[in-house]
């Protein structure tokens, strides 16, 4: 850890005539003014949101998340419709972001332009990617059903799809919103992996005779490990909680079929007016995202230190 | 015939070379078009929406280019919903928390970059925890927080409320830099007698000066981005912002699509304006966290 490694040399440590009193102030009078104000805005809430939590119809206790995780059908429904949400989006902006950042590593003209363009999803705005893919999916005048009509998926008299209007098909039109909002993200720092090998490594393999697939096998994806790794929890996590496409698209409907942990928190704070309920959901929502959080929060300590 | 042998043999596996190279080459623009279709079809399908009539947006056969090209939308977003005055709220909100939380950011960034003290690497955890954590949790004592101290649609809560994400993105960002930043400059100010608060003011900050303005643009870019708050702090347009009204157009009666696309399309343009003018500053502050280098 470079920080102990240096502590000796440590600005603060330096001038040996200062009291000790001083130099241990220093970090404090830094540090102080950001933690606080963490502590004020985010961990007294979040403590708030906890206490209110235990507090249900049946009194102080576990009663809401007895509620959730054994009575409501549609808590469980959403759990399960959020890990089938992250995952499937975890997988489609991995892979799709894999390919285009391959893509992009190789020598092509107009590379620096082609990475912008591949970049144009991440550039929205939070809602607008589930406004315009809700536009596109729109049953009766979406522009995918024209092409589907135009390309012949579907008869002259056959009535067409309504993407978001039916229980099968609307989750799974959320998750190709967010994999298309999300891969350019992945795409950036796939590439930045990519970029920090050695170039001498495929040459060595080359002149070894090695192919493109055992070059790719043997020295891309041992070497991008770390960084997939960072990547893809970085992407389940944000898919995890993920609210603002889902919410737009469709509200976690037709009949819940798209519901997912974070519109099913929305709704019983803010429309069935149940705070409690919706804060012990949350608190469920944060229990779920702890292990990948540490995870990837041990990565990059790790990653920042080397 | 001796002679050319050696000569013919490398140009003719030269040539075939060249081909192959340009086949692959060929083949790789080929898939980097067929991705580019579906990744820059939805922004073509804003523009193309917002550029038809209303009419025209509900009528079958869906045309992919407007039969009559109106701007009435633009007009219609800016006369009949008011959009200067959210586009405004976004802007002061992001801008007043991204002031903040650079501020507070560089300050506090220095002092994790140069210093240990005690529980620092829990601090740290804290920090880089607090930049995604589930704000749909959070905004729940919110909402009755700022009921209760009466700060329902004002531009402070929305800022305090951001201030829990912008802020820690900030720091870490900060810190990062601020540790390739040599420590024989600040050491050498210190030996000279200068406090740290000094060597940080005069000689540490005046350098970070790049990190400052791609920490500042990160934090507009996430504060403008922002949903779930402004949902939820705001219920008139007084302070609520671009995200929130530009979802709360779809499906109030029916939808005016042409509307609500040029909304979409209004929201997006300061984005596209740091986009293009700040391309690397992001690079490098998105991916610093996670990449090295």
């Amino acid at each position: 850890m470079s920080t102990t490694s240096r502590a000796v040399s440590a600005p603060g440590a330096v001038p040996a005539r200062k009291s000790k009193l001083r130099t241990r102030i220093h970090p404090f009078l830094f540090v102080a003014p950001s933690v606080l104000m963490l502590v004020v805005l985010l961990v007294l809430p979040l403590g708030q949101a906890f206490l209110r939590s235990f507090d249900s119809v049946d009194g102080w206790g576990f009663g809401n998340y007895v509620r959730a995780v054994r009575d409501d059908r549609l808590a469980r429904l959403a759990i399960r419709h959020t890990f089938y949400f992250a995952f499937f989006s975890v997988v489609g902006q991995y892979l799709i972001g894999f390919m285009v950042a391959l893509l992009l590593n190789e020598r092509l003209p107009g590379r620096g332009l082609i990475r912008v363009l591949f970049m144009v999803p991440w550039m929205f705005p939070a809602v607008v990617p589930g406004i315009v893919w809700r536009w596109m999916f729109d049953g009766l005048y979406g522009v995918l059903n024209e092409i589907l009509y135009r390309v012949g998926y579907y008869g002259p008299n056959e009535i067409p799809i309504a993407w978001l209007g039916q229980t099968s098909t609307a989750l799974p039109a959320a998750i190709v919103a967010n994999i298309w909002r999300g891969f350019p993200f992945m795409m950036v720092l796939l590439l930045a992996g990519l970029q920090a090998v050695n170039p001498d490594l495929y040459e060595a393999a080359s002149v070894d005779g090695a192919n493109a697939w055992q070059r790719f096998r043997a020295i891309t994806l041992p070497a991008m490990r770390g960084i997939s790794y960072v990547a893809l929890l970085l992407a389940w996590i944000g898919s995890f909680m993920n609210f603002a496409i889902v919410q737009v698209m469709t509200a976690g409907g037709p009949a819940n079929s798209s519901e997912v942990f974070a519109t099913l928190i929305y709704k019983n704070a803010f429309l069935y007016a149940d705070p409690n309920y919706a804060a012990a959901l949350g608190i469920l929502l944060l229990i779920c995202l702890m292990i990948p959080g540490a995870l990837y929060v041990r990565a990059t300590l790790r990653n920042s230190r080397a | 015939m001796a002679t050319y042998a050696p000569v013919t043999t490398p140009i003719g596996s030269g040539r075939s070379l060249a081909t192959k190279r340009r086949i692959s080459l060929g083949l790789k623009l080929l898939l980097a078009a067929l991705l580019l279709i579906p990744t820059l079809f939805p922004m073509f399908w804003i523009v193309i929406s917002s550029l038809k009539t209303n009419a025209e947006t509900h009528t079958l056969p869906v045309t992919f280019l407007p039969a009559n090209w109106s701007i009435q939308a633009y007009l219609d977003v800016f006369e009949r919903r008011n959009f200067a005055r959210y586009l405004s709220n976004a802007m002061i909100v992001a801008v007043a928390t991204t002031a903040w939380g650079v501020g507070v950011a560089a300050w506090s960034g220095y002092g994790f970059a140069r210093f240990d003290f005690r529980f620092k690497p829990a601090m740290m955890a804290f920090v880089l925890a607090a930049q995604s954590f589930p704000r749909i949790l959070l905004v729940i004592p919110y909402f009755q927080l700022v009921n209760r101290l009466d700060l329902k649609d004002t531009y402070l809560a929305l800022i305090l409320a951001y201030s829990t994400f912008i802020q820690p993105l900030c720091l870490w960002i900060m810190k990062e830099y601020f540790e390739q930043i040599p420590r024989e400059l600040d050491e050498a100010a210190l030996v000279d007698g200068a406090s740290p608060y000094r060597a940080f003011w005069d000689i540490i900050l005046p350098l970070a000066r790049p990190a400052l303005g791609a920490t500042a643009i990160i934090g507009f870019l996430t504060a403008w981005n922002e949903y779930e708050f402004a949902l939820v702090l705001t219920s008139t347009e007084r302070v609520r912002t671009i995200s929130v009204a530009v979802a709360s157009f779809i499906g109030e009666f029916t939808t005016e699509w042409n509307v609500v696309m040029a909304a979409a399309a209004v929201a997006t343009m300061p984005l596209v304006v740091v986009f293009m003018f700040f391309q690397r500053q992001l690079m490098y502050g998105l991916t610093g966290g996670a990449v090295k280098g």
